[in-house]
């Protein structure tokens, strides 16, 4: 038995049947770790010391039969937005290279009173911005599947990480589809729940009206069980919705019989890759097969997305990221003089490109005379994205279609060009822009072997029936086994 | 075109409190930022004089809690990630 292969799930039966003790299982994955993560780059940090810890702590409830929690034992991995108290949250960024949490994100509330442990923080995109993990201050990613190729991002360590099997899930955060183009890219499952199902106490903001934290996995079953374990709503996070507590996993098998799929046809049309289209083409068969219709809609606005959401986004991270100023924490320039010069020397030397750039195009946009030109414009676009999916998703159940444009592409590939990195999140932004609920599964190979992800979206809350039609579609078509070989290779 | 100069994009850079550090990192912001919002100007092609503004995915409003006191992070806390301090405060340069 490889401790690797196995899930979230697995995992947790061969700990409550003592057949696996917490220590061996995180012992086994550091020592993974060690071997590959080098090549890979997945952690910034590796939490060995106060794991191995806590690993022997739970060996001892163990021992006495004292299993409590969910994930009694598990090893995860989390996203180093989300803070962890007393851990080290870089948002790989050098503004928090040495930003201590002094409270934990509600998130991590959560998960830690199921007992699991805490393996590491994941790489990513600095302050989550960026789609190819590439925008690290501290060192990039590379694809399990290749390593030439850029993970996705901006959760490319958290996807990575748990491709590779180094950790059995992680969590992400998704502001214009950062958990499932990374899990499409690393052909893993990522979801982004509807806003307001994650409580956002705790992550580090970025696009406020946008953000949704989601979990990472190698399967649908996994995927849905963390989400049971980390929703709900949150008196510290005042747009978690309340009373939409649900079981995700409860109805995961339920018969697809007579459910309405629609595809869009601008979702497969030569704006997208062809392997692509073939694939997706391909999973619209599947779901015919298990019971469900699939009919084509027209969904032509999505056209307008892209430019609506980094107007948003910047504007909002504009907004949010004001609070690195190098007083109260992160980074602090020296030699200042005057308070203004630290501001601007802190920021300057704290912030990398990619950040400047969308701060300053962010303030641009609310600057006096732009707001109404771009940023109300951009808002009363979101309006129309919404009635325009609210139409479609009034005679369907779900929408299909891929999660990206196209598979992972190389590392430096698309690097220098910013615009057309933008305009590869067409097809995830939607869902962030309106707050429905996506998710992404895997759903085929293209021909230099690296994974093609299906997404699917559903009206808001409607989480429950995209794990259902996700589960019942990865029973037909996984890549659990070129995974597990993929793993073997890395080791 | 958009207006954008690299008199702007200082006068912005300003605004958001960075420091640009050299003309050609002035330059390459110019040409990036006048870039996205070229390419942004096609939602001046979408007739949306008659669409609200939409800032939220989700309707909440006014969404109350008890008011109950509880303890906040202490003081030691709530400094311990600051890089200058000075008799339990944040310590900063001069204002004027």
């Amino acid at each position: 038995m490889n401790i690797y292969e196995l899930t979230v799930e697995e995992l947790y039966d061969k700990i409550q049947q003592k057949e696996l003790k917490p220590s061996e299982v995180v012992g086994a994955l550091f020592e993974d770790i060690d071997k590959i993560d080098e090549t890979l780059g997945s952690f910034l940090f590796i939490n060995k010391e106060d794991a191995m810890k806590e690993a022997g702590r739970l060996d001892e409830l163990q021992a006495e039969g004292k299993m409590d929690g969910e994930l009694f034992g598990i090893p995860m991995g989390i996203k180093d937005n989300i803070v962890t108290k007393d851990v080290l949250t870089t948002c790989a960024s050098r503004m928090l290279e040495d930003f201590r949490p002094v409270y934990d994100a509600t998130v991590m509330e959560k998960l830690n009173a199921e007992s699991p442990v805490l393996m590491g923080k994941n790489n990513m995109d600095e302050f989550a911005m960026g789609g190819s993990n590439e925008n690290s201050y501290f060192k990039i990613v590379r694809n399990p599947w290749d390593t030439d190729a850029v993970p996705g991002g901006s959760s490319g360590g958290s996807a990575a990480a748990v491709a590779a099997g180094l950790v059995p899930f992680s969590l992400g955060s998704d502001t214009g589809g950062s958990v499932r183009q990374p899990a499409s890219f690393c052909g893993v499952v990522g979801m982004k729940p509807t806003y307001g199902r994650v409580s956002r106490y705790g992550l580090v903001a970025f696009a406020s009206s946008l953000d949704q934290i989601g979990p990472i996995t190698r399967n649908v079953r996994d995927n849905a069980k963390i989400l049971n374990l980390i929703s709900g709503s949150n008196n510290k996070d005042a747009t978690s919705m309340p009373d939409v507590e649900a079981d995700f996993l409860k109805n995961i098998d339920a018969d697809l019989t007579g459910k309405k799929i629609a595809l869009p046809d601008e979702y497969v049309d030569e704006g997208v890759d062809e392997e692509v289209r073939e694939a997706v083409k391909k999973a619209a068969k599947v779901f015919e097969d298990l019971g469900a219709t699939v009919e084509r809609v027209s969904f032509s606005d999505i056209k307008y997305v892209v430019a609506a959401y980094y107007l948003i986004a910047s504007s909002e991270a504009s907004s949010n990221l004001a609070r690195f100023d190098g007083i109260r924490f992160g980074h602090r320039a020296e030699g200042a003089e005057t308070l203004e010069e630290l501001y601007k020397k802190t920021r300057a030397e704290g912030f990398g490109e990619e950040v400047k750039r969308r701060i300053l195009l962010g303030t641009f946009v609310l600057s006096a005379g732009h707001y109404d030109q771009y940023y109300i414009r951009a808002q009363k676009l979101r309006t129309i994205i919404e009635a325009d999916m609210e139409r479609i998703l009034e005679d369907y159940d779900m929408i299909i279609g891929p999660t990206t444009t196209s598979a992972a592409y190389d590392i430096g590939e698309k690097i220098d060009d910013k615009l057309q990195m933008y305009k590869d999140d067409i097809l995830t932004i939607p869902a962030n822009l309106t707050g429905m609920p996506a998710i992404s599964i895997p759903c085929g190979l293209n021909s230099k072997n690296r994974p093609i992800g299906l997404q699917i979206t559903g009206k808001h809350f409607s989480e429950a029936e995209l794990y259902n039609a996700a589960f019942k579609f990865e029973e037909k078509f996984n890549l659990h086994e070129e995974l597990k070989e993929i793993q073997k290779e890395l080791r | 075109m958009s207006e954008i100069t690299s008199d702007v994009v200082k006068h912005v850079a300003n605004l958001a409190r960075i420091d640009l550090q050299d003309e050609q990192k002035t330059q390459e912001f110019t040409e990036e930022l006048d870039e996205i919002l070229n390419y942004a100007k096609q939602l001046e092609d979408v007739q949306l004089s008659d669409t609200e503004p939409m800032f939220h995915a989700v309707d909440l409003t006014n969404v109350m809690r008890e008011d109950e006191a509880k303890t906040p992070l202490t003081q030691e806390e709530a400094l311990s990630n600051s890089k200058s301090t000075e008799d339990g405060q944040f310590k900063v340069p001069k204002m004027l």
